[in-house]
Parts: structure tokens; sequence; C-alpha cells
């Protein structure tokens, strides 16, 4: 029995929902508004002068009705599925009692066969009493039950200049209009994962656990460029170590970022140290990743733990490279592909995945991260000195891992302070790394970086305001002479 | 005043007056390291402003203001660079506040959003593009 009165209780509650209200009082006094949220009102207007307010704080106002037929003047209801055996209701009358004829006229629109209008109501006003408020109730027929239509509540008229006033619409009705495309009756969307994003909407239109993917940078590969001799400054050539990157970040239909993808592509070595390169996702708990995928060992200069991350780390530290030189064996002389002297050695490509979520779930004990969690900020990517796990090389006022030493802060050229989160920065605020969101090229073996982009040091002294496009191929932008071009 | 004593005053005024300049001109240092024309400066020699952090993207926040309930069907909202390059998408109602940080490339001005069929051009000022989903009332339906 108690089952039976669930059961009961439970449908009366859908049917509840479903029996909604549609209402409209124009008490948002906006036109537009209303017409976004699918409400038109052509020829009208919002009012609320004292002598023609119906009720609330505003009543709508049609215009002068003398148009006849070829100039309806009203409002038109969103698209909603109607209950059937219902009853419209409403309020109305004429601002003045003045005109040849004034009609009040209902229609119900199908969305099955649009533009046929079927009449509901017509009220043929008596002028001399027309200012006297109405209150009508339109029935709704039995037959429009669970499918879909729109009201137009129109007045026209011939003569005079008086003008309807309309307020208090009500029916019970499910919303059923498309805002977002164009007030269209909502389309059944295909959806084949049933994830609710629809298919032409997501990338993985057959997988309900992921949904969207964006790529950082945008539009192209981003570069690294790295000077391997902090605490000293060294030739300011920005080569010591080049990396192209791409970052993918995967998302589910609730916004919940399920796993990073980073490509990292070693395209040049610039001097004789032994480095390795990894990157740390800052505020990112080590705890939250669940494993993480590489398509090469990271060597052995790193400690992993369970889930691939490097061990000792608070946030999540992911290795990359133990050793670039191991990946670009040099060609002969110093440094790889920094000379144009020396045979090129093709690029090499390492990809790494950092899964958060799998089969929807987080990591055990540890709760989903979104895209409002993780972005560019967060990716702070290191140069490991010469096989010195204890020595990283961060860009400007990046934080350092947990296994970076401190004492060579403040140093020699850095000027880095813990207390006031200054990180590898020099005196005059120089960077040993650089992050440019686009993929440029590098100069050459020992030529300074800013021989080679005219613009850099304009950028540099402005603080970023000018020239935010320095490392672009512009006119007098670039000295290629001193950039690697093969 | 003996000639002696002269000289020792204007010896000390000159002094003076050197090591005020040089006080000065240390002091200016600076001004001289960045110069208004910038041919020739090695990057090493240049002074960057303390803030400055090197990035070649900047953090903007993308502000969403909701409409008033209507049905709970949720589309993607994407933001796009002049370009057309995808920045950020997210699944959401158009009921549903939003306020997220995304990275566009430093200078952006102008980002496009879509949703379903709204399409609108937003502008950037200071660092916060202003998103809704209001359009003109249709023609048909002045």
């Amino acid at each position: 029995m108690k089952k039976i009165i669930f059961q009961f209780i439970a449908i009366m509650a859908v049917v509840q929902l479903q029996a909604q209200t549609m209402s409209q009082n124009f008490n948002s006094g906006n036109r537009t508004l209303e017409s976004n949220l699918c409400w038109y009102s052509p020829g009208c207007s919002f009012v609320n002068g004292a002598s023609e307010l119906i009720e609330g704080t505003f009543t709508l106002r049609t215009g002068q009705l003398t148009g006849g037929i070829s100039n309806p003047n009203g409002l038109i209801t969103p698209w909603s599925k109607l209950t059937g055996n219902d009853t419209l209701t409403f309020k109305h009358k004429l601002t003045i009692a003045n005109g040849t004829t004034r009609t009040f006229y209902v229609f119900i629109e199908s969305a099955d066969n649009r533009r046929v209008l079927d009449t509901l109501f017509k009220y043929n006003y008596v002028i001399g009493s027309a200012t006297t408020l109405r209150s009508e109730k339109v029935a709704i027929p039995a037959n429009t039950a669970g499918k879909v239509y729109r009201l137009h509540l129109m007045a026209i008229g011939i003569g005079g200049n008086s003008r309807m006033l309309l307020d208090d619409v009500r029916y019970k009705g499910e919303y059923w209009s498309s805002p977002s495309t164009g007030c269209t009756p909502l389309a059944t969307i295909a959806d084949a994962d049933s994830d609710g994003v629809a298919d032409a909407e997501d990338s993985f239109a057959n997988d309900a656990t992921r949904a969207f993917a964006t790529v950082y940078p945008a539009s192209e590969n981003g570069t690294l460029l790295f000077e391997d001799l902090w605490p000293s400054k060294g030739d300011y050539d920005f080569n010591d170590l080049v990396l192209n990157y791409r970052i993918t970040t995967v998302t589910n239909a609730s916004n919940q970022v399920v796993e990073t993808k980073y490509t990292f592509i070693t395209k040049a070595i610039g001097g004789a140290l032994r480095n390795g390169f990894a990157f740390q996702l800052d505020d990112i708990s080590a705890q939250k990743v669940i494993k993480v995928t590489r398509s090469k060992n990271a060597g052995s200069l790193y400690t992993l733990t369970a889930n691939g991350t490097e061990a000792n780390q608070t946030f999540a530290n992911i290795p990359v490279i133990s050793d670039a030189s191991l990946l670009l064996p040099s060609a002969g002389g110093t440094g790889v592909n920094v000379s144009k002297l020396v045979s090129y050695v093709a690029p090499d490509t390492t990809t790494i995945t950092v899964t958060f979520l799998e089969n929807g779930q987080p990591a055990l004990g540890q709760t989903a991260i979104t895209t409002a969690n993780i972005n560019s900020n967060n990716f702070n990517p290191y140069l490991i000195v010469n096989q010195s796990r204890n020595k990283e090389i961060h860009g400007a006022n990046k934080k350092p891992s947990n296994l970076a030493a401190t004492n060579f802060f403040a140093t020699q050229d850095d000027d880095s302070n813990a207390a006031t989160n200054r990180f590898y920065k020099t005196k005059n605020n120089l960077p040993w790394a650089l992050n440019v969101a686009a993929d440029i090229i590098y100069t050459q073996e020992g030529v300074e970086i800013s021989t080679g982009y005219l613009k850099l040091v304009n950028w540099a002294i402005s603080g970023g305001a000018n020239f935010t496009d320095w490392y672009m191929d512009k006119p007098g932008y670039r000295a290629n002479n001193n950039l690697y071009i093969r | 005043m003996s000639f002696v004593a002269k000289s020792a005053i204007k010896s000390q005024r000159v002094l003076l007056a050197l090591l005020f300049m040089a006080t000065t001109t240390t002091s200016c240092v600076k001004g001289v390291k960045n110069p208004a024309n910038t041919a020739g400066t090695s990057l090493k020699e240049v002074i960057a402003p303390a803030t400055f952090n090197w990035q070649s993207v900047t953090v903007i926040t993308i502000k969403v203001t909701p409409m008033p309930p209507t049905s709970n069907r949720a589309m993607a909202l994407e933001i796009r660079s002049d370009e057309g390059a995808l920045l950020f998408v997210q699944q959401l109602t158009m009921h549903q506040a939003l306020e997220q940080q995304i990275s566009v490339p430093a200078g952006t001005t102008m980002v496009q959003m879509s949703y379903g069929n709204i399409k609108k051009s937003i502008d950037v000022v200071n660092g916060i593009a202003n998103i809704d989903y209001t359009l003109p009332i249709p023609t048909q339906y002045q």
C-alpha cells in the first residue's frame, strides 16, 4: 500500500512539474528582454502611466488601431507544450472610447503547420464601454494536450485613435521555445552518447565521458626558450633549450576536466649541458592526477609515484625529459640545430596525457577539477640544469617545485626573493625563460635574442604594453640573418 | 679671506658640485639604460618594470549575464579570437551566470561569442569581456 502511495505521489509530482503556468505581466518593462525570451509584442509598448496601468508595474499597450487586419498589434507567446482542457486568462480594455471598429482576437498557431492561425476567441469592443476592464477566460481545446503551439492575442481596428491595453496573461503549458535559435520550437537534439551535449557541438559524440576539446595556444604551437646558465645571465641567445608545445584540454558535459594532453617538440640545444625538462601544474594537487601516460619514459632523473607524477611534490609535477641531448644527439660541434654550419637534426616529439577523470570519476578522495581550476596560468614549464635535479630554471615569477634548491636564489645575477614570490628574475627584472604563445624561430648560437627580434627590447621596456606582437614576422621586426632559418 | 682659503672653499664647492652631479647622474642611469631609441640596445642591459611577467598572453575575465529562467536546454557557449581560434567552450543554460578567466593573446581587444544562433562581438575592456544573450527585436516583431 505504501508503495502505491509513493508511486502516486511521484506521478503527481511529475504531472505538477509538467503543468507549468506560462504567464506574462510585462512587469520587466523591457520589450527587448521579453522579445529575447520569445514573448513578442509587435507594434506595442510597455506603459506604466496611471490612466493606462491595469496592474503590476507595467501594462502592454498597442499602437493606434487604425490599420485594420493588415496591422494587428498585440502579444505573441513563446512556443509552449500545452496541457489541453485549459483556460487562457487575461485582462484588456481600450485606452479611450473611440474608433469605428475595434476587435480582439486570440489565435492559436500549431508548430506542426506554421503560420496557420485558428481562431480561439473573438471580441468586438462596444466602443461606448470599451474602457471598462474585462477579464477573459478562453477555453483551450482538449486536443492540444501534449502538442506545441503559440498564442496570438491581437487587436485590430479602423478609425479613431484608441489603443488596446493588455495584462496578466496566463495559461498552462511548458516553455518550448529556443531563444538561442531565433525562438524556434525546441527540436529534438541528436545526442548519440546521451551526455546532454548535442552531437553538432560534441567533439566526442559517441563518448559520454568527453564532450569538448580546447587547444592552447589556440592557433599554433607555443615556444619555450631557455637560458641554462642561471643564476648567471649567460649570452642571452635563449636557445640553450628550445621546445614547441601544445596543450589540449578535454572536458565533459559537466565542464569537468577529463584529461590534458601535452605535445612537446624538442627543437634545439644551444649548449653543452645535459638539461632535462618538466612542468608543474601550479595549484593542482598531485593527488588529483589519476595517471600520466607518456609516449616515452621520462628517464632516470626523476622518481615517480604510482600515478606517474613526480614524488615528493605538493603540486602535480610531470617529468618530460631527463636529458635532451639523448633526444637530439649532436651532429658535431657544440649544440644541436643552432648553427647553420652543422647538419640539422630532426626534432623529437614527446606526448604526455595527464588524466583527472576516469569513467567520469576523479581520483579517490578527490574532487573533479574544472576549467576554472586549470588554464594556461597553471602551466609552469622548467628546465633542469645538467642532470642536477635540484637546479631548476622557470619563467619569470613562476614558482619553483618542492625539489628546487633555494641556495641558488639571490646569487650571481639572480634576484629571487621567495618571501615576495619573486623568482627567476635579475635585479633589472630580466628572465631566464620565455614562453611565447606562437611558433617562433630562435636565434643562432651566441646571437643575443634581441638582435634577431628587433622589437623585443621595446616590449620589455614598456612592461608588455607596446609591441605585444614583437615575435611576429612583420616589416622591421626581425633580422633574419641572426635567426636560425634553415 | 686669504687666496688659499678662497681656493679651498672654491675647491670644496666644486667637489660638492661634482658629488651632486655624480649622485644625480647615478640615479638617472636607469633612464640612460632605457633610451628612447632602442636600436642596438642589448636586452641584457634593459631594465624591465618590476611587475612585468614576460608573458605573451594575458588573462581576461568573461562575465556572462544570464537570462531569466525558461527551459533547461543547455548549449555550448564558445569564445573565439577574431581569427576564429577557439579560446573557451562550456556547456550551460541561458539562465546560468558564469565568471571565468581565460587566456588570450596580449593586446586582445575583442573576442567573438556564440551560443546557438546568437553570435556577438564582445569588447574586452579593462580585462573584462561582458557577455549577454540580448539581441534586437526582430524586424517583423518591432
